[in-house]
């Protein structure tokens, strides 16, 4: 007798005496979840992945997105193995489910701290945070939540712009000048920074800078030798840093 | 680009589908529950897909949104407030959809109270979405021409506006992105083979449960680059890496126990299967739809994520569709089960062609 196509996938050829075949709805499915996890892989966490406390709307987000998910590959899982535990004692079926029990609570409890944990149980906040340490051989003074750095190199006064976590800010977002003995020079754009050339600088420096939020207003002095300092490194009243640099 | 800022001038009026169906969706079903009307459970059910793909095409467009008015200057805070609740609500309803995809409303009463109950928490996420992104609207003034905002960025903003993605990242991601490409090829060809019934197809299905193993043991391996064991970077216990090697363990135990299976007579392969199937290729298509770029939020590189994950996540839509068509109108199963194999070939197809920017097809610069 020749054996008829089989109708589905699933089903064996005629001789199969009836027998159905797991594995390729198995393989449909947990391939087909190949392409959830790679978008799990970036679930709607806080923008920009960077430090701070997440809103609590993104961390409920953030737990529907991978508790669903998990349920669904569980439950796509199980229905693929129920097979494998037919017929299984039931003391040893308990038994075998002890250990992927322990495993899914861990987990749970990671998923847990890892969203709405943030938002109730918030970590402190970096070193980073108004740290006044120069990463550029200059000086730092912060305003309005940003930190700028100022530095010389010969005759280039050199700014850089970053957020309240040191987290640079590309200077297309921000423009202004340097006021030095009198005279408004513009800083000019470069890669990661501003700068302005200021031949035989020396004395008070300030800088105008102009951010989508308004204005800054920072002043340094420079010393003989390059030497910079900031003449009021961190804006009075506000919160006092987490670590001099 | 024009693309890109028609898609986010698009958002406001696709928000109206998700809240017009997916209310009437459940009061239809209440009323089926109710008065016990089979007629009515149909059409809720409709609906709440219906509207359920219109929140999906609502929330990539937001993203569209995002990233213009982000580089408006307006503030970020307040629109990731929005997201989170699109988000909470698009996947409420992808979960709701499957859930419901299982009752009718005189099968199983109890479950479907239940089912009504959780639909009436995402409506309630639902309308605190729409709440919010009015509120982005009439206070922040996001989207409006001409006017100054009344708020603007912050340090903070600025510095993820100004984030931008490594070339090592942005080659990881194109390749993995590759590699699963040409899985899914394999799993189409893998298919294609099957279905037309070649020589030796008994030998060639039990490919199937090993290249799972194997695709486990790689993902394992390589999920993520700057965590174990290719770095120490990123502990496991990250939320991010977590999820991968969860899955990753999934499918070396399953690719492992469907070999096993496969040999005990009598192991049978559930409708239940087939119907989960269905439902994982829209939770699929959902997570490509809500996937949102959280290194470099508001780069082009992000733009054409979005641009990709759109196409990608309709070609998972229609495969999920034809699925559940298959289950539905089980006399047309050589003609859905051709379109499956199709669509796979499709999503390959895309897969390999991706790259992270503007796709090859609105003018970038491709693989």
């Amino acid at each position: 007798m020749v054996p008829r196509r089989p109708r589905s996938l699933s089903e064996a050829p005629a001789g199969g005496a009836g027998r159905r075949l797991v594995a390729p709805r198995a393989v449909l499915g947990l391939l087909g979840g190949i392409g959830a996890v790679l978008g799990l892989g970036e679930p709607a966490l806080a923008h920009g992945g960077g430090p701070g406390v997440p809103e609590w709307q993104q961390s409920l987000g953030d737990l529907a997105v991978l508790g669903l998910a998990l349920v669904v590959a569980l439950v796509l899982g199980g229905n693929a193995l129920a097979p494998l535990l037919r017929g299984v004692p039931r003391r040893r079926l308990l038994a075998l489910s002890l250990v992927p029990a322990v495993l899914l609570a861990w987990m749970l409890s990671l998923l847990a701290r890892g969203t709405v944990g943030r938002v109730l149980f918030p970590e402190p906040p970096p070193p980073e945070y108004r740290s006044a340490r120069a990463e550029r051989g200059g000086a730092v003074a912060t305003a309005q939540g940003y930190h700028v750095e100022l530095s010389r190199s010969g005759d280039e006064l050199r700014l850089w712009l970053s957020d309240s976590y040191r987290r640079p800010i590309e200077p297309a977002h921000f423009a202004g000048t340097l006021e030095v003995r009198g005279r408004a020079l513009p800083l000019e754009e470069r890669a990661g920074h501003r700068f302005a050339r200021a031949p035989g600088a020396g004395g008070e420096v300030t800088a105008t800078l102009e951010v989508p939020g308004g204005t800054l207003r920072i002043r340094w002095s420079l010393g003989p030798g390059g030497r910079v300092r900031a003449l009021e490194p961190f804006e009075p009243g506000g919160p006092p840093p987490s670590r001099e640099g | 680009m024009e693309f890109s800022r028609f898609l986010a001038s698009v958002h406001p009026a696709l928000v109206h589908f998700p809240i017009a169906l997916l209310f009437a969706a459940v009061a239809l079903d209440l009323y089926a529950l109710a008065r016990r009307d089979e007629r009515a459970g149909w059409a809720g059910q409709a609906l709440l897909v219906a509207g359920t793909v219109g929140a999906m095409f609502s929330f990539v467009t937001g993203g569209f949104a995002e990233i213009w008015a982000a580089r408006a200057y307006l503030p970020q805070d307040p629109m990731e407030q929005h997201e989170g609740l699109a988000t909470l609500t698009s996947w409420s309803f992808i979960g709701l959809v499957a859930f419901r995809s299982f009752l009718t409303p005189t099968s199983n009463p109890r479950l479907f109270r239940l089912y009504l109950l959780l639909a009436g928490l995402g409506l309630v996420a639902l309308g605190a979405t729409g709440m919010q992104g009015g509120r982005l609207v009439y206070e922040y003034a996001a989207g409006v021409q001409g006017v100054k905002p009344p708020f603007m960025a912050t340090a903070e903003d600025l510095a993820v506006l100004s984030q931008s993605n490594t070339p090592d990242e942005l080659y990881y991601s194109e390749i993995m992105h590759h590699i699963f490409g040409w899985m899914v090829l394999a799993l189409a060809a893998w298919l294609l083979y099957q279905d037309l019934g070649l020589p030796h197809v008994d030998r060639i299905r039990a490919l199937g449960p090993v290249a799972l193993t194997a695709g486990g043991i790689f993902l394992m391996i390589f999920s993520d680059f700057d965590s174990w064991p290719l770095s120490d970077l990123k502990p496991v216990t990250d939320r991010e890496v977590l999820a991968h090697k969860v899955i990753a363990t999934l499918m070396i135990l399953v690719g492992a126990g469907a070999s096993l299976a496969r040999r005990q007579v009598g192991g049978q392969v559930s409708r239940l299967q087939n119907h989960l199937i269905a439902v994982l290729a829209l939770a699929g298509s959902g997570i490509l739809f809500t996937h949102v770029h959280t290194t470099a939020p508001y780069s082009d590189t992000a733009m054409g994520v979005y641009f990709h994950h759109m196409t990608l996540g309709t070609a998972a839509l229609v495969a999920g569709g034809v699925k559940m068509l298959d289950l539905s109108i089980p006399e047309g199963h050589r003609l859905w089960s051709r379109l499956w194999i199709f669509m796979l070939f499709l999503i390959s197809a895309l897969l390999l062609m991706y790259n992270e920017g503007i796709p090859w097809y609105l003018g970038g610069p491709g693989v």
